[in-house]
């Protein structure tokens, strides 16, 4: 008895060695700062846009219409980052946007996680003829174009922030089946799977109990950098008018309709674009220093 | 010998097969045993002998799709388990027939507490639930041994030292009260001291519950100390079957014969230690005859074309050698 206990002390040597080097880990470079930042700056803005918002996302003016930003000529100093054609404030579009984009990308990945997730699972445990099927129809998927089949659904369901989220959802579901499929299969061969099915647990429970905990760092991390991609496709699809629609503050959509004044109001398309290039850049950084913190095959480099 | 009531498990020719690209694998190719109630018996043999695709065949878990069971009969208590649904087995698991696994280090989910993996037994066979299955999870520990147990059901095995985390699998291998548990290795992964009081907690565990264990292992040690009875398998066969005081003193297959030649003996000088030439056949294509031919050296003809018959040197003792058919012809 005394030995197992002594055992048990000498094992958490090693732990505080690691612990130190997790603690490295977290705090290595800048970039990860840089990428809570502008994350951080999102989140807030999502939490809390409502109230620190200047105006309403629908609040017009014509006599305030396309009014440059603040540090301009003509600039106003009540409308930070100017006004569009109808006299909406820039910043504050900008500012309800961000509600929508997280909005929409949580429900992307909510959709598509799940799917993916779990034919993923279905497939790298079950093997065999369940995982030929889940693959080649992966192989269909993903062979299929993303924005020829974002046409054909929206001329099904009509342009609507929901229609985003049935496209990217369907179309987004085997990058996540592929990499759960693989780790899936390792897991599966571990020792403790083996005692799960000792134990008399029936496949389902074995798969959402026993492997899917183990997979929770890999979907977290993929989750975090596909966040951005999915900001982007969605104002892609707002973009191309097949998304959300006006008068919806989305950065896409604001860009598509800046669009034809970008001669002599460029900041109606630069400063939306600019929103989208922080937040992107934002979850980018921040997933792949989730990947190094959490991921410790990768932090031997 | 088969008083049919105290029979716990009865083994006839069973076969299980690996289908690969490259051809058939015969892991277990036709071998017949026996377990009585209470009894410990010994399954030794080299690595790739087919030890561990034995007790997997008896636990209806062969890895799919590769590996079958193409022939025999597994007589659990009178009822073939081959002809059982997979959910009539998977209600047999865990519950009636238990196993424990190799390397505690492993075995156990590092991200699940200990609670919810010894909870697991209970959940799906004897309807615990709540504040009763944390009692019975912390009398699991309590069983085998665990130091507080209250406190350290919380943990996850990575708290625990390579020993807890045996004793806290044999825990749930017994936690049902099994009729028949497999141990498959229990003791390679540990340090002697430890082993040694592995064993000692199994034997315990074992009068308190009257399991039979089927104790897979390549240590003869192990054996000697513990098991009533030995199996040796060799190749996919069962080459030797004997009550382990005749084993020790009268080894009779010349592979046995090896196997105990080349266990170290404390205070005796040798400058190599004994090993047995050669390797074992090619489980795809394996010989006609004997597949220990190439490698003994009493090898005959007759050895190397047709397979030996099982023959019984004295009551309970048996050995598939020629050697032996000619002594008694």
């Amino acid at each position: 008895m005394s030995g197992s206990e002594k055992l048990s002390i000498s094992q958490t040597l090693p732990d505080i060695e690691q612990e130190q080097k997790n603690v490295q880990a977290l705090t290595r470079g800048r970039l990860p700062i840089l990428g809570l930042l502008f994350v951080g700056i999102f989140l807030f803005l999502v939490a809390f846009g409502y109230w620190v918002a200047p105006y309403e996302f629908d609040e017009w003016d014509l006599i305030d219409a396309t009014l440059p930003p603040a540090w301009m000529e003509g600039g106003s100093s009540k409308h930070l980052l100017g006004t569009d054609i109808l006299g909406r404030d820039v910043l504050s579009r900008i500012i309800h946007g961000s509600r929508f984009s997280l909005a929409i990308a949580v429900g992307c990945i909510a959709v598509y996680s799940t799917i993916g997730v779990t034919l993923g699972l279905l497939a790298g445990f079950l093997g065999g003829r369940t995982d030929m099927i889940v693959m080649r129809l992966c192989d269909l998927w993903m062979g299929m174009p993303a924005i020829i089949l974002a046409i054909l659904i929206v001329s099904i369901l009509g342009p609507s922030a929901t229609t985003i989220i049935v496209i990217v959802g369907v179309t987004g579901w085997p990058a996540y089946t592929r990499i759960v499929r693989g780790e899936c299969m390792s897991i599966s061969q571990n020792d403790y799977i083996k005692l799960a099915r000792v134990a008399g647990c029936r496949n389902l429970r074995i798969m959402f109990s026993h492997i899917l905990p183990n997979l929770a760092n890999t979907i977290i991390i993929m989750v975090t950098l596909n966040i951005g991609q999915i900001i982007i496709l969605t104002a892609t699809l707002s973009f191309l008018g097949l998304g959300t629609q006006p008068p919806s503050p989305d950065w896409g959509l604001m860009m598509n309709e800046g669009r034809q004044y970008i001669n002599y109001a460029w900041w109606l398309v630069v400063f939306p674009g600019v929103a989208i290039m922080m937040a992107v850049l934002g979850f980018n950084l921040v997933g792949d220093w989730l990947r190094e913190v959490l991921d410790p095959k990768q932090r031997q480099r | 010998m088969n008083a049919v009531n105290d029979t716990i498990i009865k083994i006839n020719d069973l076969k299980t097969y690996f289908f690969t690209k490259r051809g058939v694998v015969k892991a277990v190719d036709g071998i017949s045993f026996s377990i009585k109630k209470g009894e410990i018996v010994g399954l030794v043999g080299e690595s790739g002998s087919g030890k561990s695709i034995t007790s997997l065949s008896i636990m209806g878990l062969v890895p799919q799709p590769a590996g079958k069971t193409i022939a025999g009969e597994i007589l659990f208590n009178n009822e073939d388990l081959l002809q059982k649904s997979k959910e009539e087995m998977r209600q047999i698991r865990g519950d009636r027939i238990s196993m424990i696994l190799q390397d505690p280090m492993v075995a156990l989910n590092q991200i699940l507490s200990v609670e919810y993996q010894i909870g697991e037994m209970f959940r799906h066979h004897k309807k615990a639930d709540g504040r009763s299955l944390r009692e019975k999870c912390i009398d699991v520990l309590r069983k085998v041994k665990v130091p507080s147990p209250e406190m350290r059901i919380k943990d996850y095995p990575f708290q625990f030292s390579g020993g807890m985390c045996q004793r806290t699998i044999i825990g749930m291998g017994i936690a049902n009260k099994p009729e028949l548990l497999i141990a498959d290795e229990p003791t390679t992964a540990l340090d002697v001291t430890i082993q040694a009081q592995i064993l000692q907690l199994m034997k315990q565990v074992q009068e308190e519950t009257e399991a039979a264990i089927l104790m897979i292992t390549h240590d003869l040690a192990t054996v000697a100390q513990i098991c009533t009875r030995v199996l040796v398998m060799y190749a996919g066969r069962i080459i030797e079957k004997a009550p382990v005081k005749a084993f020790y003193k009268n080894p009779s297959h010349p592979y046995s014969v090896g196997l105990i030649n080349s266990v170290p003996v404390l205070g005796r000088k040798a400058d190599r230690l004994y090993a047995i030439e050669g390797q074992p056949p090619n489980l795809m294509d394996p010989p006609p005859g004997c597949r220990f031919a190439a490698r003994c050296d009493k090898v005959k003809d007759v050895c190397l074309k047709s397979y030996p018959p099982e023959i019984t040197l004295e009551e309970n003792h048996t050995v598939s050698c020629w050697h032996y058919a000619t002594d008694t012809e």
